[in-house]
């Protein structure tokens, strides 16, 4: 799909891809963040900047600390999974990386079930359960350098005289320089904009502008000032993104080019130690919550029972007169089908215009804007624009997965276009050459690739779609809540039986993101062996 | 006697001119180009195919005038120097491929694929997935594939220098003798100099960034 190859028969309606992202974009995000700017400048006189400042600096007090913590567990594992060879690396690789996959308000309802009685909410529960999910930002971002790294410059340092410590302070860590600031800061942002893990394991000392924006719009409906801590919130987390990427840039001058030699095997005792102990560690610190968290599920206050799961189905459980535990079940599944199918749409859309059009790569940037701004800036533009009459999509069951799109295309985009990258554009040019027309000839070469990665593509924004706390907790109806808000709200009820109900419910929701991953990751062995 | 293929005042490359190409090719011949690693070979291959654009003149294939036409309408056959099989089809969809473009039904088109895999010795090969194939065996079906819609021409883009040596030569050797036996027009692009004058009528350099036979 290279602008030269085979470009005098491209199919025509090729070049038009951009245009369906772009009115998705302009409509989707261009209103609510005009909304919020619009709704931001009603509330400038009467504001209270000094407590929102505040909160600012708590929020951003518990980024940093989570920031700091995280990489302090991260390096090491990163160090030890990236410099060396042993059995039971790639899983360990798979396993570090299932919490970020998993959502916000499950890995906050198992802490709670885990700590609950040793550590009450608040801020160093809120930074155990951050460190835990960004865990895997920390492995993936720093762990790509440090595989990169030539391991015999250390070698050379140490034969200068330098003790291992030494050599890893001189030579190693400076080279990883670029990608530690990179992870810090997504990590940071992450950390800042939380809402699920506060909302569940915080107190007033862990609040975040996130939680805030929720508690002015929800409970004190005053629209114009959540707007304006948007805002606020928009700069801190674009100024933060701007030094991740500048550290980005420093990551790529100081990447060697090739990686000399394979990561060696452990072989001195003391060098075995360090690897294993960091990995079962690394390994335990994923898997005890999560455990935890099933044990939980069948744990009542006279023993083992399946009390909780069977409470899914009945109304007395749920937190709404109107349906069950499981009914929210329901809800999420058909959010995230549809989610499914409209971010694995646009995204590939948007991804295929990168590659035929040069307003395409302007669309796909833009897109990515949803990583930086926040759930709630982004649910609650979408609500004060399309969530009260005259257009009020909340009541065509459309703004939730419309919102969880616009969360999951990014993603789709950076699954999406790598793939079509790889595939080789002489394929079209080879059946034009037999008498296809464009378009066949397009669908020849990328037809079977695209069905795969748009299979694939639906699949991860419905897993995105069936976490999603941030934007739902903004738009849902109160009769139709998601899985997510459904544990939160089980989990703002006194009492063990909420809690177990909940837990059952996060089992669930544990189960089938762990299921829609694997069948994404089958799907991606699947066109890899083509 | 008919030309295969003429060129006239072509002047080949992207935006900027890399190449000035003046030949006939008269039809049933076989023509190697040879030329030093980025004096444009495959981009003159490109703009006889269709992907990339004349910059001046005029291409005729089987005396038609192509320079203007869309790569599906110039019969002009291509196979490159990876097989490119269309992995998702059995070897025989292939094959049958071009055959359904030009209008044959599918049932012909399946006997006619048979021959031509036959003709190659892949007879039984037909419901088999290209990624079960060697590599000689590959690029001999995607050299039938590319044969069987009976393109005007057939451009050969160093189509055996992914293999290895020997089976290159047999190879080489093998698909000159089919081209001949069915009178096929062939450019073939080549930088080997002994492959070329063993399996081609004739030999045209490129030299100063010019192409004239």
């Amino acid at each position: 799909m290279g602008p030269g190859d085979g470009a005098l028969n491209a199919p025509a309606w090729l070049k038009w891809t951009w245009v369906i992202p772009a009115l998705f974009l302009s409509v989707l995000l261009g209103a609510p963040i005009t909304m919020v700017v619009q709704h931001s400048l009603d509330a400038v006189s009467t504001f209270e900047w000094s407590s929102t400042l505040h909160i600012a600096a708590l929020a951003a007090l518990q980024a940093f600390t989570s920031t700091c913590v995280a990489l302090a567990v991260g390096l090491p594992l990163a160090g030890a999974l990236s410099s060396y060879q042993f059995r039971g690396r790639a899983l360990t690789q798979a396993l570090v990386t299932v919490p970020f996959v998993l959502p916000t308000v499950v890995i906050a309802l198992a802490f709670r079930g885990l700590f609950g009685s040793l550590l009450q909410p608040g801020f160093l529960l809120v930074v155990v359960a951050h460190t835990y999910i960004n865990l895997a930002v920390i492995v993936r971002i720093v762990g790509a350098t440090w595989q990169q790294l030539d391991s015999r410059e250390v070698i050379a340092a140490r034969a200068l005289g330098a003790t291992p410590f030494r050599a890893f302070v001189s030579v190693t860590l400076p080279q990883l320089r670029g990608a530690i600031l990179s992870a810090s800061a997504v990590v940071f942002v992450f950390c800042f904009t939380s809402l699920g893990v506060v909302l569940v394991l915080g107190d007033s000392s862990t609040r975040t502008l996130e939680s805030t924006i929720l508690r002015e719009s929800s409970l004190l409906l005053d629209f114009p000032a959540a707007a304006l801590t948007s805002v606020l919130q928009l700069f801190v987390v674009t100024a933060a993104l701007l030094i991740g990427a500048r550290a980005s840039m420093l990551r790529t001058r100081a990447t060697p080019i090739l990686r000399i030699a394979r990561a060696p095997r452990p072989r001195l005792p003391r060098q075995r130690l360090f690897v294993y102990a960091i990995a079962i560690s690394g390994v335990a610190i994923v898997l005890v919550p999560l455990a935890s968290l099933a044990l939980d599920s069948f744990r009542g206050q006279g023993g083992w029972t399946l009390q909780w799961w069977q409470s899914l189905t009945s109304i007395d459980s749920g937190t709404t007169r109107l349906g069950s535990p499981a009914s929210a079940i329901a809800v999420s599944l058909k959010y995230a089908l549809i989610s499914g199918l409209i971010a694995g749409l646009i995204g590939v859309l948007a991804a295929m215009s990168v590659l035929t059009h040069r307003l395409g790569r302007a669309v796909a940037l833009i897109a990515l804007a949803p990583l930086g701004i926040s759930a709630a800036t982004l649910g609650l533009g979408l609500m004060l624009s399309f969530g009260r009459p005259p257009i009020d999509l909340r009541s065509w069951d459309l703004l939730i997965p419309l919102s969880h799109s616009l969360v999951a295309v990014p993603l789709v985009i950076a699954v999406v276009l790598p793939t079509l990258r790889a595939t080789d554009s002489r394929a079209a040019t080879v059946a034009s050459a037999l008498g296809a027309r464009p378009t066949r000839a397009f669908f020849t070469a990328y037809g079977p690739t695209l069905r795969i990665v748009l299979l694939a593509a639906g699949g991860l924004a419905a897993c995105v779609s069936l976490g999603e706390f941030g934007a739902a907790s903004f738009l849902a109806r109160s009769g139709d809540p998601t899985v997510p808000l459904q544990i939160v709200r089980l989990m703002q009820r006194p009492g063990d039986a909420s809690f177990g109900v909940a837990a059952a419910l996060a089992m669930v929701l544990v189960i089938g993101t762990v299921m829609l991953i694997l069948g994404v990751d089958a799907l991606g062995r699947r066109r890899t062996a083509r | 006697m008919n030309s295969g293929l003429e060129l006239i005042g072509c002047s080949v490359g992207y935006t900027e001119p890399l190449l000035q190409a003046e030949l006939t090719v008269p039809h049933g011949q076989i023509v190697a180009i040879l030329g030093p690693s980025g004096c444009g070979k495959s981009t003159l291959l490109a703009s006889i195919l269709g992907t990339v654009p004349v910059l001046a003149g005029k291409v005729v294939v089987g005396g038609i005038d192509v320079t203007s036409l869309p790569i599906h309408q110039r019969r002009v056959g291509m196979v490159f120097q990876d097989p490119l099989l269309f992995t998702h089809l059995t070897v025989a969809h292939n094959v049958m491929y071009g055959l359904r473009r030009s209008g044959m039904s599918k049932p012909q088109a399946a006997a006619r694929a048979s021959e031509l895999l036959a003709w190659v010795d892949l007879q039984g090969y037909e419901n088999r997935s290209p990624l079960e194939l060697s590599g000689g065996q590959a690029q001999r079906v995607a050299l039938v594939r590319a044969l069987a819609p009976k393109p005007a021409i057939l451009l050969l883009d160093e189509p055996y220098s992914a293999l290895d040596a020997d089976l290159r030569s047999r190879l080489a050797a093998e698909v000159s003798a089919l081209l001949r036996e069915e009178g096929v027009t062939a450019i073939h692009v080549t930088h080997d100099e002994l492959e070329a004058g063993s399996i081609t009528d004739t030999v045209v350099r490129i030299s100063e960034n010019r192409l004239i036979s």
